[in-house]
Formats: structure tokens, sequence, C-alpha cells
């Protein structure tokens, strides 16, 4: 059996990192230029990836019952060449203007590409709302000591996912699902315990997680379930723990020395808490490339941290925060209102119990927006939860509750 | 409703294992509750768990949770909902800070009363907690596909034997069922995980891993009956005869198993 061939770390760059990256770039209009980091824009374009990966999942396993993998990469690649297209021409056109501006320097035209790493100005180092007050301070000595501590325990737990291998029975299903589908070219229709054919299985159909791990899989020439084990704890530990650090960041404000401890007790509590089968981080060390686990530990700690940024924003005065700064969270909520089905299915619920919930405090909450502003919130809520709703709907219909 | 209200009781005690980390969790709520000036953090992090607890706890809740998602037995994802980690790193900051904020003159004794609440804090979730590397089902990686080096063995010498290009079916043992179909999904199993998580009835399970020495006529039959081309057997466990006398062709070997073809199926 074929593990992996010699261009696998160069594929696997290129659709983790580099097709993410170009997808953010063409969307990255729609971010606020302070914003337009590097990260941010590889992390919009990733979340954009993988909302798209759903509704075409989702038609191919519906319509196609043979060969619904092998449909779906094409059309899926077809999207993503098209994407990354659009951003590579993005790209070319500010690069021109640059030259035709005159602009020199390779570090002038990257922050042309990229113009959230421009320097903070003046006026924002001051700003008391905008939440990118960083007065130069001294570094304090406690807080580079708890940066390092942080930085040997994401490495201890990057290590032991590689070299270490938790035993868990449903990776007879989730990840075989993924293997199937590499190997097979079809989508949920044989039974990943034993490979009989089958009816669709309701409970995970809509998940399709695994489906976008067999697709990476297959661009990648990588065996799904290396890819599974091996290398998506990888990605996913990492991103867990930005999110996690972009949390501490709203949390604490200026009190940015306090980020670091924030997440050295976090690894600690993800590696000490496992204090059964069903918390979080049992779930997030020992079983990360399944879709669950990266509910409990991406996506959930992903809404608190947009609802912390809309909770931010319900302080300031109306008019004061730009309003693709005041779209930002709101775009990344629907993108993650899509992801909650794409993971797990149990996702749906939990996904928007918190949005709704967290909207309602920010709605009801005595802010200074006026009414129209607090109806405009209430729409922007609703549109987040389409997907999910179309999701559930979809759900229900699968099992032949409606 | 009172009988609802105590499954949800009992799911969150089997949430919180020993309980320790809960109390802990529990501990920096109220903790939050009192000292956290930040109202978003309040909301966020005291609020809407405690109105997500409240619900976990609410029958007709549960009813509901049960109604929608066909199955009661994930009700212990909504306690995913009260984050629990974030919680206790939070308050353990907040403990930090009330020593001085840097840039302040740094003298040997705040350097280590800086270092003192925060290691405290580490400490105690150390204590309650229990390191998930300690736990059993935590073993050394044998190959990048993270499972037993045998069953990838045994999957090779199969398709080694049969050339591949089509599919089989294989009865293994029950220690090898969740992974050969993690490492080729040519293989069909005669039973898969399904049969040993649930303990439900197969024939060829209950002949396999019987106790004891198999009945080879027995298990013969089982195998004929879901067609199966390939039997691997644990090499220490004993038949009643031979398997060759039942027609099943010994065709390759690993460590622990022993691989037999069907020579009825391989002649039609």
């Amino acid at each position: 059996m074929e593990s992996a061939h010699a261009y696998t770390p160069l594929l696997l760059l290129l659709w983790l990192f580099a097709v993410p990256v170009l997808t953010g770039l063409a969307m990255a209009p729609l971010l606020p230029p302070d914003r337009q980091k590097v990260r941010t824009v590889w992390f919009l374009g990733f979340l954009t990836d993988l909302a798209l990966f759903e509704p075409v999942a989702v038609f191919c396993m519906m319509r196609i019952v043979y060969a619904g993998f092998d449909m779906l990469t094409r059309i899926y690649t077809v999207i993503l060449i098209i994407l990354s297209a659009a951003g590579l021409l993005r790209g070319v056109l500010i690069l021109h203007r640059c030259r035709r501006e005159g602009v020199r320097g390779r570090e002038a035209r990257f922050l042309h590409l990229f113009p959230g790493h421009r320097p903070v100005e003046v006026a924002d180092l001051f700003h008391p709302r905008r939440g990118r007050v960083r007065i130069e301070q001294r570094i304090a000595k406690s807080e580079l000591l708890y940066a390092v501590i942080f930085l040997v325990l994401l490495l201890i737990q990057l290590v032991m996912a590689v070299l270490y291998a938790p035993f868990d029975g449903d990776d007879a299903y989730y990840v075989v699902q993924s293997l199937q589908s590499q190997q097979t070219g079809t989508i949920q229709t044989l039974i990943p315990y034993i490979g009989y054919s089958t009816v669709l299985d309701y409970r995970h159909a809509l998940a399709e997680y695994p489906v976008w791990i067999a697709y990476i899989a297959r661009m990648s020439g990588i065996h799904a379930t290396i890819l599974s084990h091996t290398v998506l704890p990888l990605l996913w530990i990492p991103l867990c723990y930005a999110m996690y650090a972009c949390c501490g960041r709203l949390i604490f404000k200026e009190r940015t020395d306090l980020v670091a401890l924030f997440l050295c007790f976090l690894c600690l509590f993800s590696m000490w808490g496992n204090v059964s089968i069903y918390t979080p981080e049992t779930f997030f060390l020992m079983r990360t490339w399944q879709g669950k686990a990266l509910i409990g530990n991406f996506v959930i700690p992903a809404l608190f941290c947009l609802l912390m940024i809309l909770f931010r924003q319900e302080g300031a005065e109306p008019g004061e925060i730009p309003v693709r700064e005041r779209l930002f969270p709101w775009i990344m909520l629907f993108l993650l209102g899509v992801l909650s089905g794409f993971f797990s299915t149990s996702g749906i619920l939990l996904v928007g119990m918190l949005l709704v919930s967290g909207a309602a405090v920010v709605i009801l909450s005595r802010g200074k927006g006026t009414l129209m502003h607090k109806i405009r919130l209430l729409v922007l809520t609703g549109i987040c939860c389409i997907p999910g709703g179309v999701l559930a709907l979809m759900s229900l219909l699968l099992r032949g509750d409606m | 409703m009172y009988g609802i209200f105590m499954e949800s009781v009992v799911i969150f005690k089997l949430y919180g294992g020993n309980g320790v980390l809960t109390i802990l969790y529990l501990f920096s709520l109220v903790f939050l509750l009192i000292r956290e000036r930040d109202r978003t953090v309040r909301r966020l992090f005291v609020w809407l768990p405690l109105l997500y607890l409240f619900l976990f706890f609410c029958p007709l809740f549960r009813k509901l949770y049960v109604r929608v998602m066909h199955a009661g037995d994930t009700q212990y994802r909504m306690l995913w909902l009260c984050p629990m980690g974030m919680t206790v790193a939070c308050a353990g900051c907040r403990l930090a800070s009330w020593l001085p904020m840097r840039g302040a003159h740094l003298t040997v004794k705040r350097f280590f009363d800086r270092l003192l609440l925060p290691a405290l804090t580490a400490v105690l979730i150390l204590l309650c907690g229990s390191l998930v590397y300690r736990n059993p089902y935590v073993t050394r990686a044998e190959n990048a596909w993270h499972i037993p080096q045998e069953a990838v063995e045994v999957c090779d010498a199969i398709r080694h034997d049969y050339g591949g290009g089509y599919r089989v079916r294989v009865a293994v043992p029950e220690d090898l069922v969740h992974f050969i179909r993690q490492y080729d999904t040519d293989l069909i199993l005669a039973y898969g995980r399904d049969i040993v998580a649930y303990g439900y009835y197969n024939r060829v399970r209950e002949a396999l891993d019987a106790p004891g020495i198999i009945d080879m006529t027995e298990l013969s039959e089982a195998l004929r009956e879901t067609e199966a081309d390939y039997l691997v057997m644990k090499r220490e466990k004993e038949t009643d005869h031979a398997p060759e006398e039942e027609n099943w062709f010994l065709c390759a070997q690993t460590d622990e198993y022993l691989i037999y073809r069907d020579v009825k199926r391989s002649v039609d």
C-alpha cells in the first residue's frame, strides 16, 4: 500500500497553505485593511475553502451514487482553481499598480499585498477602543518565560501527536470513511466498519469533514490514514492555540503580558484534562483528526472569540468603527455556521445555540446602538443562522422526520 | 421529570470524571463572577455558561435534545459550551494580574511573586487533572498509519496473495477488526467494529473469538455462509482439527497470525 510519494510534502503545503492564501487574497477586500495580514488572509481563505466544500460534497453525495467522490474532486478542484486564480490576479494587479506608482523594495510591495502588516499608526496606539493599544513596553522576564514554556508544551504536544498513537474505536468509522472515499471514489455508500453497500447514514451524512480529508489525501498522494493520524494534528493543534491566543488578546486587551500565561494554562489544561472520555481536552489530543474534536476545540473557541469582538464593538459609539471592521466578525460567523455541520452533525445545534444566545445578549444589552442598529444585528444573526438552519432541515429530511 | 433530571446529573458526573477539575472550574466561575470587571468577559464566561448549565439540567431541554438529535448519548457535548479550560486559564491569569503590571521596576521578590501564583494555579490543574499521555490507550506509534504493524503485515500478505485489483472478504480476530480497513479498504470484513463494540451476535465472531479451542467445522460453515475468502487466526489459537481439512489453505503468516485462503472459492 503506497503511503505517500516524494512530492507529498510540497503538495500538502500547496493545498493546505498556498491555495487558502490565494483564496484569502481574493476575499481580502471584505476584510478591513489593518486585518489583512498573511495569517488572517490564510485563515479567511482556509475557512472559505472548507465552507465551500460542504455544499459541493453534499450535492455529490446525494446525486451521484457510485463515483460521487471522483465527481466531487473534479468540481471542487475547479472551484479552488477559480478562486486561486482570482486571488493570484488580484495579487498581480496590486503588484502591477505598485510598479506603476513607483513603489520600490520587496517589503513595500509586500505591505501593499498585506496592508495589515503596516506599522500601527500613532493615532491607533492610543485609541481607547480599537483593541490595538500597543504601547512599547519592556518585555517582562516572566512573560518571556511563559512564552518559552508555552512553546515547549506545544512542541511536546506536536511531537507526541506524531510519535504516539491513541487508540479510538471511532477511527474504524471516520478514518475508514476518508480512506474509503480516497480508495473507492464513493461518498457514504459503503459501511466503513465492514465495507458492504448501505443506504445513506443520516447521522453522519452531512458532516463532510472525513471526505475533505480524503480530498486532501487524494490531491497530495498521501494515504488518508497517515494524513488523519500523523499530519493533521500538526495543522489543527497550533490552529486551535492560535484561536485561544486571539481569545486571550481580546480578554486581556492591553495586558498582553498575560496572553502567554493564558496559553500556558490552556496547554496544561489540555494535557491534564483527560478526566473522562467526554471532555473536549480528551478529544483534542486523543482524536484531533475527528470532526467533533474540532467542534469542541476550534469552532467553539472561535465563536467565543468572534462574540467577544461583537461585544467589544457594541461598547463603541455608532459610526466609530468602520463598516468593514463591523462586518468582519459576521463574515467569520457565517463561515463557522457552515462549518458547524461540516465537522459534526451535533455541531449544528451547539453552534446555533451559542450563536443565537450570544447575539441575543448583544442585541438585548444596553449598548449605544439605535433600534435600527439592533434590527440590523438581528438580521445579521439570522443570516449567520441560515447555513445551520438549512443543514438542520436537511438532517431532519434525511431522517424522515419531516 | 425527576428521572430525566437525574439522567442529566449522571451525564454531568461522568463528564467530570473524578470531579475535581469540575470543582476547579466552578471555583473559577465564581471567582470571575465576583472579581471580573470586564462586562464582556463576565457575560461570555460566566452568564452564558450558567445559562447552558441550566439548560443542560432542565428536563424539558433534555427531552427536546433527544427528540431532535435522535439520541441522548451526545448530550454531554452541551457542556462544551461551558469553556472549562478558558475559564480556569482566565481566572488563573486574573489571579496573577493582581500583581503589578510589567514595566514596573522588577525586583527578585516581584519576579518570584509573579511566578508564584501562576505556578500554584498550574499545580492545581496538574493535581486535579489526569495526563492524557498516561491513558492506557495511548501507545508508541509503530508506523506512520498509527495502527499496529501486525495489521499492516496481515493486509500486505493478503494483498500479495490475491494480487489486488478487486475486493475480497476477510474474517479477522477481534483485535484486528478496528485496524484492517484503516489500511486497505479493498478488504471487506466478515464482521466489524459495531459487532465488537455493541456486542451484537455474529456467527463468525462467535466461532472465531470463542474462548478455548475453536470448533473448525462451525467456523468453516460460518465463513462459507458469509462468503469469506480469507481467514486470519491468532497463531496461539488451537482448533479441534486442522483448517486444511476444511479446505482452508495456509497462504501466509506473520509473527502473530496465520492467514488461510478458502481453497473452494479459489477453485470457483
